[in-house]
């Protein structure tokens, strides 16, 4: 399971040709979907951590803002109540498209995070661990979509647009980064519970 | 796409097509209004993005489609754009993307898209339309917060404008977590003042404006203070090639990485991090400036640079040794200290003799090696080593220590030989010889063996070594005695000789004492002896568990009278024997025993007792001696308590009720074994308890029940003398009689009674008052005739016969008098008067039943008139007479158990007498010859003093017939004349 953390491990998996078993898919599923559990978790732990480093008023509980799109990550394409009606392929291709561009955003997130809040120490380190996550899980999801023949997505375009320019933006944007990388999560997790009942082990 | 329709949201349900017909030719064709999936701005290329789906499914084969997209500025909506997109439609929902570059920034002013579609199907015949325009998707302008990412000082008030599109209106601003009141600046923007301003954190503090419709903008404002003036700005050389400073930036500024201090270090107009040593430079003068975006401030500092030598961390250090005491030391430091003299410092520390310090002058050298030795080490010693050096002329710091090293010195002979003792053993001509290990700083190594020689007048007899670790031997003397010599060796040699001499000079007479327990020894003390001139020995042996005893001792000078002989091994409780030992010129003699305790205890267990002997008045108690080993102190005394008690009680009452039940006895004459507990109740159960005691308190309890004889002499006195008593008085009485025969015969029991003197009759006077002849009373046999009541009223019992029967209290009382009564005869004894009587039947206004046989007798002679006229009828028990006292108790039961009528009281009443005047009228109306001859004395005379009358004996009455009308004449006189007195 730690295994699909590593970076080494998930450039395995994306570079893996040979269709899997049907027993090797359920297994492949089932630790995917375990990796979806903790990113999940994680996901919580760092939208918690970052509004508490930016101060009031992303730290406030009534803190809402009107949904922004992240340059160069792909908005959800359905509400959450009907993700799962789609296809079990369309929500595979969905994820992997996302979590393609994922780790690179986190990491753009982690290194503005290491300017602003310098003694930011947990941030930091939630922000590298979830970027390490995303990657494991894109690795994860490109393996499954090739056992199950899944088309994947076309390589991501280089992110559109500069960097904000204000710290407030950084901060805005940074937000809505947390609050994607939450509902990507929460989706994944959702698609791969699904896909775990159709590939039982 | 590979996946298209699912580019973006309400991509299913966007276009479909509807026909509106009236007739063929008037057909409509007008598109379903389509729905754009998505618009986004890229705000750095002003260009925006559209996407819609083409609802091309809703066609069964291709077809042409054009779409036109309208854009529009400000709140107006203007038209600033209108496009016509053309497609093909082929049969399938595809995703249509657009994008379109504006000529001024996106962030200028909101845009708003819309886009409609048409369908060119050339076959339809009707006519062709637009759809609607499609839901307005927006763009908004980008609103802005002034100043963004200021910096400003703690303390500061500042204003924040937002300016915001048109279209937007404000909603609110917040900096930090407060709102602010809205300072209205123009139609689109809007301002706050903020004041006193407080450190933010890393991050910043926020300032946000919220806009409606649906906007929101903000900026940050970092608030700090401004650099410190650098405090104790220091520089030094290391290495005589660089300068290194450093200082205390003071109060934190709060500002972080862009926003943080910035240090400037000029020397000379240059400003750099390191400064070379120049050769012929020897005062530098340094300026720090700091500055951040707040302020800037700065510090000087000028310097000799030979007085800020700070020398580097000793390295590369060694140390060796070839001897027992000496060490040497070498150590490298960087640099061109040529010009200086080094001081350094050494650092030995062992565990015995703790920490030295020792400073040596090292001449400087460029990156070189320093040397030192360091002496008077102890042999076999283990030492840690550690230098460190600075500047000998100029003192300005010392280097840091450099790493510790151990050394451990060579082994050397042992300082002094062993401390030795011996002893004759139990063998005959056996010598036993012990010694004690020489301390660490003693043996200067490790001790292998020891060697045990004994010499006669410088003539080695015999030798042999004993290795380590033992530390005693025997040797066989025979009946010579010698000069042992006992040499202790290591590997570097051997130590000099201990001698001691084998003679014992025999002793008489040695005495035992006690010493005296400190607590953290034991205390002896002996008289001096003026023969002793080598010193005294005390010896002792420490068992410790089941091993033989180590035989351990000390050796005083001979001026000494008095030792506190501390051991690690003494434990309280346990008994020591010491044996003083005195050194004289021609040998050993044992002057003394001691036994001492380190510590008293109480004793372990309480003393072993026993009753030996019991009598009614005493107890023999005897006890035995507690063990020694068990004392665990110098025995002091026992304590007896004794009091009544049984066995079962619950716990003596020694201590809880206070003395008055327990007698305590403290024996303290040790030599005493038994105790005699005198004056003690007989046949009573005691307790007895017994302790016995030291300086360290009491031992348990050992507790006995005794019970004590009974004391016979006593009963026996007891039965006799009440006895003896009785026979005297009889003796005395039996004489005194005799002696006044003829008087208490003449008084009591003459020939011819004398009614004069009769005493016992005299009372009757006081009854019969006017009667004075009547003296005494004969009984003469009466003569029974018997009664047979013939004639009987119905409604009473009848009468059949009626006999006088002097015991008719034998027959048994019926249970149910009436109906027994009725059928039997009722037979009345009697004895007939002189004077005739006449029986009449009862008057008919005598209640029924209450017939009543009426006897006459002595008493009703002289009493029942009187009272009978006197009580009332009421009082029926107590005038009633004579009443058997059975028959009263019967009475007292059936008055209790059922309502007393006078009718059941005149049944009850049972036996009575004349005492019912009634019945006296009644059963008399008309003879009062009777009543005449009650009152005459003639009538006693007559043979039959009894006058009896019966009318009718009702079933009660019978019962009553058993009354002892035959008892005495004297019993009945005496109870009946009794009130009367």
């Amino acid at each position: 399971f730690v295994n699909f953390l590593s970076p080494i491990n998930c450039n395995n998996l994306l570079s893996s040709s040979s269709p899997l078993s049907q027993q090797e898919v359920a297994v492949k599923i089932k630790q995917t979907h375990n990796l979806t559990v903790l990113l999940k978790q994680c996901s919580e732990q760092l939208l918690a951590e970052y509004v508490h480093h930016q101060g009031e008023p992303f730290n406030s509980p009534d803190f809402n803002p009107p949904a922004m799109a992240v340059p160069g990550l792909p908005s959800p394409p359905v509400p959450p109540e009907t993700w799962l009606a789609l296809s079990d392929g369309e929500r595979l291709w969905h994820l992997a498209k996302a979590y393609a561009v994922l780790p690179g955003l986190l990491g753009s997130m982690w290194r503005q995070q290491v300017e602003l809040n310098p003694l930011a120490s947990e941030l930091h380190q939630q922000l590298e661990a979830a970027a390490r996550q995303c990657r494991g899980l894109a690795g994860n999801l490109g393996s499954i979509m090739g056992s199950l023949g899944v088309p994947r997505p076309p390589p991501p375009s280089p992110v559109l647009g500069t960097a904000p320019a204000s710290t407030f933006l950084i901060k805005l944007s940074g937000y809505h980064m947390c609050r994607l990388h939450q509902d990507w999560a929460t989706r994944s997790h959702d698609a791969l519970v699904l896909l775990g009942t159709k590939y039982p082990l | 796409t590979g996946w298209p329709g699912l580019e973006g949201q309400g991509g299913a349900g966007a276009g479909q097509f509807c026909f509106v017909s009236s007739d063929l030719l008037h057909l409509l064709l007008i598109p379903f209004t389509p729905q754009i999936l998505s618009l986004s701005p890229d705000f750095a290329s002003y260009t925006l993005y559209l996407k819609w789906n083409d609802s091309g499914s809703v066609f069964p084969y291709d077809l042409d489609a054009s779409w036109q997209i309208q854009i529009l500025r400000k709140e107006t909506m203007e038209t600033d754009t209108l496009v016509t997109y053309n497609s093909k439609l082929t049969g399938k929902d595809t995703v249509l993307s657009w994008n379109w570059t504006s000529d001024m920034p996106l962030e200028c002013t909101s845009h708003y898209v819309k886009i409609r579609c048409y369908i060119n199907e050339l076959l339809f015949a009707g006519r062709k339309e637009w759809s609607e325009w499609s839901p307005i998707k927006t763009v908004p302008g980008i609103a802005v917060v002034f100043p963004q990412d200021k910096v400003v000082l703690v303390g500061s008030n500042v204003t924040f404008c937002c300016l915001y599109n048109e279209g937007e209106s404000i909603k609110f601003m917040k900096y930090g977590s407060k709102d602010y009141p809205l300072l209205h600046l123009s139609k689109w923007s809007s301002a706050i003042k903020v004041e006193n301003v407080s450190a933010s954190i890393p991050s910043g503090s926020n300032v946000l404006c919220s806009l409606q419709p649906d906007n929101i903008a903000g900026a940050v404002l970092f608030v700090g203070y401004a650099p410190d003036i650098p405090e104790n700005l220091s520089c030094e050389t290391r290495t005589f090639i660089n300068i290194t400073c450093s200082w205390n930036p003071g109060r934190p500024t709060e500002l972080y990485r862009q926003r943080q201090t910035k240090y400037i270090l000029f020397e000379s107009k240059k400003h750099r991090c390191d400064f070379p040593v120049h050769v012929n430079q020897k005062i530098y003068n340094f300026t720090l400036s700091a500055s951040n975006p707040i302020g800037q401030t700065e510090s000087s500092l000028s310097i000799d640079i030979n007085q800020r030598v700070h020398l580097e961390t000793p390295d590369k250090f060694t140390v060796s040794t070839n001897s027992s005491t000496n060490a040497y030391l070498s150590w490298y430091i960087p640099g061109n200290l040529i010009q200086i003299r080094l001081l350094c410092q050494i650092e030995i520390s062992n565990s015995n003799s703790g920490r030295q310090l020792q400073n040596v002058l090292v001449t400087g050298a460029e990156n070189s090696n320093y040397r030192a030795s360091v002496d008077a080490l102890t042999p076999y010693t283990t030492y840690t080593f550690r230098v460190r050096c600075s500047a000998s002329e100029h003192f300005w710091r010392w280097s840091k220590w450099s790493v510790e090293r151990k050394l451990t010195t060579l082994e050397a002979p042992p300082a002094r030989g062993p401390d030795i003792w011996r002893e004759r053993s139990p063998v005959r001509g056996t010598l036993k010889i012990f010694w004690k290990p020489l301390l660490l700083s003693e043996a200067n190594g490790k001790i292998l063996a020891h060697e045990v020689s004994c010499y006669l007048q410088e003539t080695m007899l015999k030798a042999h070594e004993v290795t380590v670790p033992l530390n005693s031997t025997e040797l066989k003397l025979g009946g010579n005695d010698c000069l042992i010599s006992v040499v202790a060796k290591n590997r570097a040699g051997s130590s000099p000789p201990s001698t001691i001499t084998s003679v014992d000079i025999p002793s008489d007479n040695v005495k035992t004492e006690q010493a005296i327990p400190t607590g953290n020894g034991i205390y002896l003390s002996w008289h001096s002896d003026p023969n002793v001139t080598c010193g005294y020995t005390v010896k002792w042996c420490c068992s410790t568990g089941s091993e033989p005893c180590n035989v351990d001792w000390e050796t005083f000078p001979s001026n000494t009278t008095n030792v506190l002989i501390k051991s690690a091994l003494f434990q309280p409780g346990v008994r020591y024997n010491f044996s003083l030992y005195g050194c004289k010129h021609n040998g050993y003699q044992l002057l003394q025993n001691i036994v001492g305790y380190m510590k008293e205890l109480p004793p372990k267990v309480a003393p072993n007792f026993t009753v030996e002997e019991t009598s009614s008045d005493s107890i023999l108690v005897k006890w035995e001696d507690i063990p020694v080993e068990d004392c665990r102190g110098f025995l002091k005394g026992y304590m007896l308590y004794f009091a009544k008690g049984k066995r079962g009680t619950s716990k003596p009452s020694y201590f809880e009720e206070g003395p008055p039940e327990v007698t305590v006895k403290n024996i303290t004459d040790l030599t005493i074994k038994s105790l005699r507990i005198l004056d003690l109740q007989g046949k009573t159960s005691y307790r007895l308890d017994l302790q016995a005691y030291t300086t360290g308190g009491m031992s348990p309890l050992k507790s006995l029940y005794v019970v004590t004889k009974e004391n016979s002499v006593g009963l026996i006195i007891a039965i006799l003398i009440p006895v003896a008593v009785a026979v005297v008085l009889a003796v005395v009485t039996s004489i005194l009689c005799y002696r006044k025969r003829e008087w208490i015969k003449e008084t009591f029991y003459p020939d011819i009674p004398n009614p004069e003197n009769s005493k016992a009759l005299q009372f009757q006077k006081n009854i019969c008052e006017g009667n004075t002849a009547l003296k005494t009373l004969e009984m003469n046999p009466c003569t029974p005739n018997s009664v047979e009541v013939v004639e009987a009223r119905s409604i009473v019992p009848k009468i059949e016969d009626t006999e006088i029967v002097s015991q008719v209290a034998d027959s048994e009382l019926p249970e149910d008098g009436s109906d027994t009564e009725t059928e039997n005869h009722v037979v009345v004894s009697y004895c007939p008067p002189i004077i005739e009587e006449e029986i009449s039947s009862p008057p008919v206004d005598e209640p029924v039943g209450s017939s009543q046989v009426i006897y006459i007798d002595i008493q009703s002679m002289y009493q029942p008139q009187v009272k009978a006229e006197e009580e009332p009828e009421i009082n029926l028990l107590s005038t009633a007479g004579y009443k058997p006292q059975m028959q009263l108790s019967i009475n007292a039961m059936k008055m209790e158990s059922q309502s007393p009528t006078e009718e059941d009281l005149d049944k009850t009443a049972g036996y009575r007498p004349q005492a019912n005047t009634n019945a006296w009228k009644l059963s008399s109306p008309d003879s009062p010859i009777s009543i005449e001859s009650n009152n005459e004395n003639g009538s006693f005379g007559s043979p039959c003093s009894i006058n009896s009358r019966q009318f009718l004996i009702p079933p009660k009455d019978d019962e009553d017939s058993p009354t002892p009308n035959n008892t005495g004449w004297s019993f009945t006189n005496f109870f009946h004349s009794k009130p009367n007195d």
